[in-house]
């Protein structure tokens, strides 16, 4: 009689114990399902606050051409370079994710050699310019929140303007979001 | 015995799995609401980004549903989930509950675009401008929709005469309302009438005291000894539809003129690179005006940021030509 009491208690103990390996697979697929589609979404949020960024950086009175105080629709590279030199610099990009801003020139076209190089100051009051550099970079994010991540590339067209030569160029604005793989 | 135990086992066991998964359960509503409001929050200040290109926009803004949200010292919050901090300078009631909410933006110019103020609030709030002899043509110029004050917002105005005698009338006709504010221009605010208005229950009473005839600088009293400075019409606007004096002090030394700082200082470096590329005298006239717009801070009168301002856009307009391009 007690040894059938002990086998009917083991029977339970080990159906109770399957329940919960049972409960615990569920629980371990539905927390994996659950991280991936909030990775998705925030990723999808990144990549829509890329697009947003394109536009409201063309935008910041920092950096946009103005005339007479009102403003035109184009980006003054003095500016451009005198923001890049400021605290107020870091604090563009959203909290959501990693992201890199650079101004790329595309015509006039930077020689070969220089288009991958940064327009300081001393290169913009050089005689060459503009083909004497070829990039602003607004921000660029640090190397440990970039890596094992996936880079994404938006750009938008814009109009450069050089106040200090009095002329205007055709530049790219590119914003890269790194995201999760 | 046997089977008593049995029951009592399977009681045991049964309460254990209950309350795990309601526990589970209540945890992912938790996960979930949290995760929902990040994203309402997120949304709506994107939607604010978006906005601040624009020049002079008004929106309704629609939920779909009814909705809290609270704006406090440049946090954005929904419901009791953590807050998320926005660099937009916005002016509303702290809470804002429902479906609809009115947005207007501005830009505010020294003499350059610093950024773009936000106007919030919804249909429970109420705004009554009150004027008298000294400031009609300017409160009539600033509640005119087509001037400044969208429509959509429905100020109203009144005549601080006609307000006394109407007292009690207004009192009930605006009872039903969250909070009415009463924004009161003048060069000299009557206690009386300002006191009176205190008394009624869902009542905030402000006076804008101007520093000039050009209302472009001045002081907002918000009572109870507590005062700070309006510099430049948007922000005059802005002591209209914020809070309190905590939130107004916040979005002016904490937002308005850091930023102007930080713009203000690609100015100073443009104008030195400038300066430097094309020798023009020009630009070292500009750059002591900017140089002194900069160092001014929380502590300075109003009316300094008002006249450097105006010094620069002279300076801008005048001494720039076509050999020495202007700085803004």
């Amino acid at each position: 009689m007690k040894k059938k009491g002990m086998i009917g208690m083991m029977e339970t103990f080990m159906i109770i114990f399957v329940i919960f390996i049972l409960i615990g697979f569920g629980m371990y697929f539905f927390y994996k399902f659950s991280v991936s589609s909030t990775i998705t979404e925030a990723q999808e949020t990144c990549e829509l606050s890329s697009y947003e960024k394109l536009l409201a950086t063309l935008d910041l009175p920092g950096l946009q051409c103005s005339f007479k105080a009102s403003p035109k629709d184009c980006v003054d590279t003095a500016k451009l370079r005198a923001f890049i030199d400021t605290k107020a610099a870091e604090n563009v990009g959203t909290q959501a994710c990693t992201m890199k801003i650079v101004f790329k020139q595309i015509y006039p076209q930077p020689g070969i050699r220089v288009n991958d190089t940064e327009c300081t100051p001393d290169k913009m009051r050089s005689p060459e310019f503009p083909e004497s550099c070829g990039k602003w970079t607004l921000k660029v994010p640090k190397e440990e929140l970039t890596k094992n991540k996936a880079a994404r590339v938006s750009s938008t067209p814009v109009s450069l303007y050089y106040p200090h030569i009095k002329q205007y160029g055709i530049g790219q604005l590119e914003i890269t979001t790194y995201t999760y793989t | 015995m046997e089977p008593v135990f049995k029951y009592i086992f399977a009681l045991i066991v049964g309460i254990m799995f209950i309350i795990f998964f309601i526990g589970f359960a209540y945890n992912y509503i938790g996960t979930e609401e949290n995760k929902m409001s990040l994203l309402l929050t997120k949304s709506f200040d994107d939607q604010l980004n978006i906005l601040s290109i624009a020049q002079d926009s008004v929106m309704n803004y629609d939920f779909g549903a009814e909705t809290a949200l609270s704006f406090n010292q440049g946090a954005l919050r929904s419901g009791s989930q953590n807050s998320r901090k926005t660099d937009n300078i916005v002016y509303s009631p702290v809470n804002l509950k429902g479906k609809e909410l009115i947005i207007w933006t501005k830009k505010w110019d020294m003499p350059y675009a610093v950024t773009n103020f936000f106007y919030m609030t919804n249909k429970n709030y109420k705004y009554v401008l009150i004027y008298d002899r000294t400031s009609k043509d300017f409160v009539d110029l600033i509640s005119d929709p087509k001037e400044e004050i969208p429509e959509v917002f429905k100020v109203v105005t009144y005549d601080a005469d006609k307000l006394r005698e109407q007292f009690n009338d207004v009192r009930s006709s605006y009872s039903s309302f969250t909070k009415v504010k009463f924004i009161y221009f003048s060069e000299q605010p009557s206690n009386s009438l300002v006191n009176s208005l205190e008394n009624i229950n869902n009542a905030e009473v402000i006076s804008i005291i101007p520093g000039d005839d050009s209302w472009q600088f001045g002081t907002i009293d918000f009572q109870a000894d507590k005062e700070a400075m309006y510099i430049g019409q948007p922000m005059l606007l802005g002591a209209i539809f914020v809070d309190d004096y905590s939130n107004y002090l916040f979005n002016l030394e904490k937002k308005a003129l850091p930023k102007l700082k930080e713009i203000t200082e690609v100015y100073i470096n443009k104008a030195s690179f400038m300066s430097s590329a094309l020798q023009c005298q020009e630009y070292g006239l500009i750059n002591t005006q900017l140089q002194y717009l900069y160092n001014l801070n929380e502590e300075s009168e109003p009316e300094e940021f008002v006249k450097t301002a105006n010094n620069l856009e002279n300076i801008n307009k005048e001494h720039f030509g076509s050999e020495c391009p202007g700085v803004f």
